[in-house]
């Protein structure tokens, strides 16, 4: 198996490659000045100029790639054009809090989303089945950042339950940083107001997140366990008396793990790389934001920096699945 | 059984969370401000864009503008100066007992540094202290204006290479920088520094930067201007994009004060007795549909007046709320300009005299004319509005106009040439607030401004347009500047460059407790701090 493991590490470095190749020049041939447009349209043309020399923007496009690379070899990820830092230590400041949002919403998904998928399969025709599939069905047709404003509006504005974005009311709130992640932070320190407003700040991005993924969890659960309620190696086993809690938890289950394994990964990847909107939305000082600022801005080499993070971020989830294969069923070979 | 019970676990820890929170809220002299732009660069010598205004607390100029209404200079970091006979040498006295955030004292050598780090590393604030001449004109670009000299420590002269009459209104806006940081990091002069700190002589400095979202200034307790009477302690800048999520933050007394309101909101906000609309004193652009004047057909005056006269101003002004949000304008300047041409005449909308012109033309009905794109900033609300309402009437005299969304960066690599160019395009005229109109005038219709469609220089006077531009920024007889800025509008205005669409100020609203504000013509934004405080 570490083989299987060595191999799709490797395999990871041209896939990562040429997504450098391709986003690198899908922003480098959109139509716009980033050097005017980083400078502002009160900077002389000198300005503009000695910036467009500054980032090597008056190069040919393969020797900015090359250059790219070059840095990119060296943990260089280049610097923004709009902040004039680097784009690694800007991005480092930001990973924490996106993986602590990503990390709670996805463990709130396996708690929720598979056993509702379970309980709606064993269920089937009955109330809970039907619930679950309208919520299902409802919870993916809603847009994201609509449900993160209604329930902003809802829970902030109108019920005052719930803090309105953010990860901590104030910043004299928040724990000491020891890992960035202020739910772990906050236990490490023994903080436990900050980890109770961190968790109050958490509810309403976390449960936006999750409600817009549940649907696909649930209702892929349901048909896959389903599907193996219906072989005939469960109902040797009913008619062995095995209970139906056995039967699902110590057989169908784990049949039926799988593509619940597969699709969780996803989610997961999903998560990591695709919460731009919810962080918009909460303020939530992540990876997500920070791209989507970038992208409106031009600014090259942070979107190039996030593409390749989510991009790992889906190969690295890809891998675990594959390697969750193996231990959910034995008689997953992998070669 | 277990259902329940881990529902009942479940339940009980929701409590625990809430309940056990215990609600902190804004301190009294603790002022936020929601903003809907991030702040890009914390270097404030690298910094023009309107985020700039963010660290106006924390740096201060030679000279400042009065914290009133008009532009008005007065004394800051300079205590006096003196201008010679012929306006192009200024003597600067400066200011004893100041000090910088890191502890530096003031002197003129400090702001010699200011200068020469700005010029050499052509940083943006270098385009205030930069002669605007021809580019054409070898080395004049981007040339500082004349020679930055210590006289002694607490005298510092600049010589101007010709006459400038706005040389004090650019100063007020160029900031002065610790020396410090900058000859301790001699290969960069210290810009990487300046890009995570910030060191001036300001009322406020750092206390924390939680980017890209959050900026948060404490008060310098060794500011030269001291703290007695009533002031704030900290001012935080939040950058929340969402218009809708300030305006709650404010109502619900999350926020002190939210940069930007929504339209929708605005006739609710001014019956809030807890809340105060403040409207900025000048628009920050003026939208302004500009016609390609080398492209076929827009090249043709009698297309650009058809197309012009279709234009309802008053349609587009109600959409927008009417005013003051939204007005109409005559020209290029705005009317709060002291330049302004008070004798243009009102735009005219006249579609029976549209259809004539494009009868004259050669275009009856429209015939032969293509479909015109007309570009416009996306998300800017203005331009929407408007160039739906060119795009309604034009149709009704047999013109298309179809609006396109485009990224501002697009726009302005579009514009680099008129080949490139549509034959209508948005255009902010900006910075329409700035007190004295040579700036727009250089950016909009000078050859080789930001723009650059030199529009002017295909109208019949388009060979002394830049030499008028250039003659309205170094006249110092204030007559004669008057004079011929009131004929640069006048040219723009009968030759039909544009269409004046729409100047769109968009208020602040601020709780009632916040007092000490005064809105400032001299800056689109300013929320100027340290005069300011809660009840």
């Amino acid at each position: 198996m570490h083989w299987y493991v060595v191999r799709r590490i490797a395999l990871m470095v041209p896939t990562l490659l040429g997504m450098t190749v391709v986003v690198f020049t899908l922003t480098r041939v959109v139509p716009a000045d980033p050097a005017r447009a980083a400078a502002g349209i009160a900077a002389t043309e000198a300005t503009v100029e000695a910036l467009r020399h500054e980032l090597r923007l008056d190069r040919p496009l393969p020797v900015q790639y090359v250059w790219y690379l070059r840095g990119l070899l060296k943990g260089d990820l280049g610097r923004s054009m709009y902040s004039g830092r680097l784009v690694s230590q800007e991005i480092v400041k930001y990973i924490p809090a996106t993986t602590e949002l990503a990390l709670v919403a996805f463990f709130m998904l396996c708690l929720i989303g598979v056993p509702l998928g379970i309980f709606a399969a064993a269920r089937q025709g009955r109330v809970l089945d039907v619930a679950s599939r309208g919520l299902a069905i409802g919870t993916a047709a809603l847009p994201v950042f609509w449900l993160g404003l209604v329930l902003q509006f809802v829970f902030f504005y109108r019920l005052r339950l719930l803090p309105l974005i953010g990860r901590t009311t104030t910043v004299a709130l928040a724990p000491r940083e020891i890992t960035g992640m202020y739910l772990v932070d906050a236990l490490l320190t023994q903080n436990w107001t900050a980890l109770v407003d961190t968790l109050r700040h958490m509810i309403l991005p976390v449960f936006t997140l999750v409600a817009s993924r549940i649907g696909i969890v649930v209702r892929l659960t349901r048909v896959c366990v389903l599907d193996e309620l219906e072989q005939d190696y469960v109902r040797t086993a009913r008619a062995k008396g095995l209970g139906n809690s056995r039967v699902l938890a110590k057989h169908a289950l784990r049949n039926a793990a799988v593509p619940i394994i597969t699709e969780l990964g996803m989610q997961f990847s999903w998560l990591l790389a695709g919460s731009a909107v919810v962080e918009s939305i909460f303020v939530w000082p992540g990876v997500g934001l920070y791209a989507l600022r970038s992208i409106v801005m031009l600014d090259f080499n942070p979107i190039m920096a996030f593409t390749l993070i989510a991009t790992f971020a889906f190969l690295v989830s890809n891998l675990v699945v594959d390697l969750t294969y193996a231990l959910a069923n034995p008689r997953v070979r992998l070669e | 059984m277990k259902a329940l019970r881990l529902s009942s676990m479940v339940v009980a820890v929701s409590l625990l969370v809430w309940i056990g929170f215990a609600a902190v809220g804004l301190e009294k002299n603790e002022l936020l401000i929601v903003e809907t732009t991030y702040l890009t660069r914390m270097d404030p010598q690298d910094n023009v864009q309107m985020t700039g205004y963010y660290l106006l607390p924390c740096y201060e100029g030679l000279v400042r503008f009065k914290v009133q209404e008009d532009a008005e200079i007065e004394p800051c970091l300079a205590a006096s100066w003196e201008i010679s006979a012929d306006s192009t040498v200024y003597t600067f006295h400066i200011r004893q007992n100041v000090l910088f955030h890191d502890g530096t004292a003031l002197d003129a050598n400090a702001v010699k540094v200011s200068f020469d780090r700005a010029v050499s590393k052509q940083l943006a604030t270098s385009a205030y202290i930069s002669t605007v001449t021809n580019p054409e004109e070898e080395g004049a670009v981007g040339e500082p204006l004349g020679t930055v000299e210590v006289v002694d420590p607490a005298t510092i002269r600049i010589t101007l290479r010709g006459v400038l009459p706005t040389f004090l209104m650019k100063l007020a806006l160029f900031p002065i920088v610790s020396p410090k940081p900058v000859t301790e990091n001699p290969t960069d002069l210290g810009a990487e520094w300046y890009k995570n700190n910030i060191d001036g002589t300001g009322p406020y400095t750092l206390d924390y930067w939680k980017a890209p979202a959050e900026l948060g200034l404490k008060r310098f307790d060794g500011y030269w201007g001291g703290w007695e009477g009533k002031h704030l302690d900290k001012v935080v800048f939040l950058t929340i994009e969402q218009l809708q999520t300030g305006e709650q933050m404010l109502l619900a007394g999350d926020c002190d004060i939210n940069r930007s309101t929504l339209q929708d909101s605005q006739a609710a906000l001014r019956k809030n007795p807890n809340i105060v609309l403040a409207f900025p004193g000048s628009p920050y652009s003026l939208f302004t549909i500009a016609f390609n004047t080398k492209k076929w057909p827009t090249a043709d005056i009698l297309v650009r007046k058809a197309i012009s006269l279709c234009y309802n101003a008053a349609a587009a002004i109600s959409l927008l709320g009417g005013p003051p949000n939204a007005m109409g304008f005559n020209g290029p300047v705005a009317a709060t300009n002291q330049y302004y041409n008070k004798a243009l005449p009102v735009p005219e909308y006249n579609l029976d005299k549209a259809k004539e012109l494009l009868q004259q033309a050669g275009y009856p009905g429209g015939k032969g004319l293509p479909a015109f794109e007309l570009p416009w900033s996306q998300h800017v609300v203005a331009e929407d509005v408007a160039s739906q309402v060119l795009k309604s009437e034009c149709a009704k005299v047999g013109i298309t106009v179809n609006p396109v969304a485009m990224g501002f960066a697009t726009m302005l690599d579009m514009g680099k040439s008129w080949k490139t160019c549509d034959n209508l395009t948005f255009i902010s005229s900006y910075p329409a607030f700035d007190p004295v109109p040579d700036q727009l005038m250089q950016f909009m219709y000078h050859t080789g401004g930001v723009y650059n469609w030199n529009f002017f220089s295909s109208t019949p006077d388009g060979a002394n347009i830049d030499a008028m531009i250039d003659q309205a920024t170094t006249e110092p007889n204030d007559t004669i500047r008057a004079a011929l800025y009131n004929q640069l509008q006048e040219i723009a205005v009968s030759n039909y460059l544009a269409i004046w669409a729409i100047a769109n100020a968009v208020p602040a609203a601020l709780r009632a407790n916040v007092k000490g504000f005064v809105t400032m013509n001299a800056y689109y934004v300013h929320f100027p701090v340290y005069n300011m405080w809660k009840e």
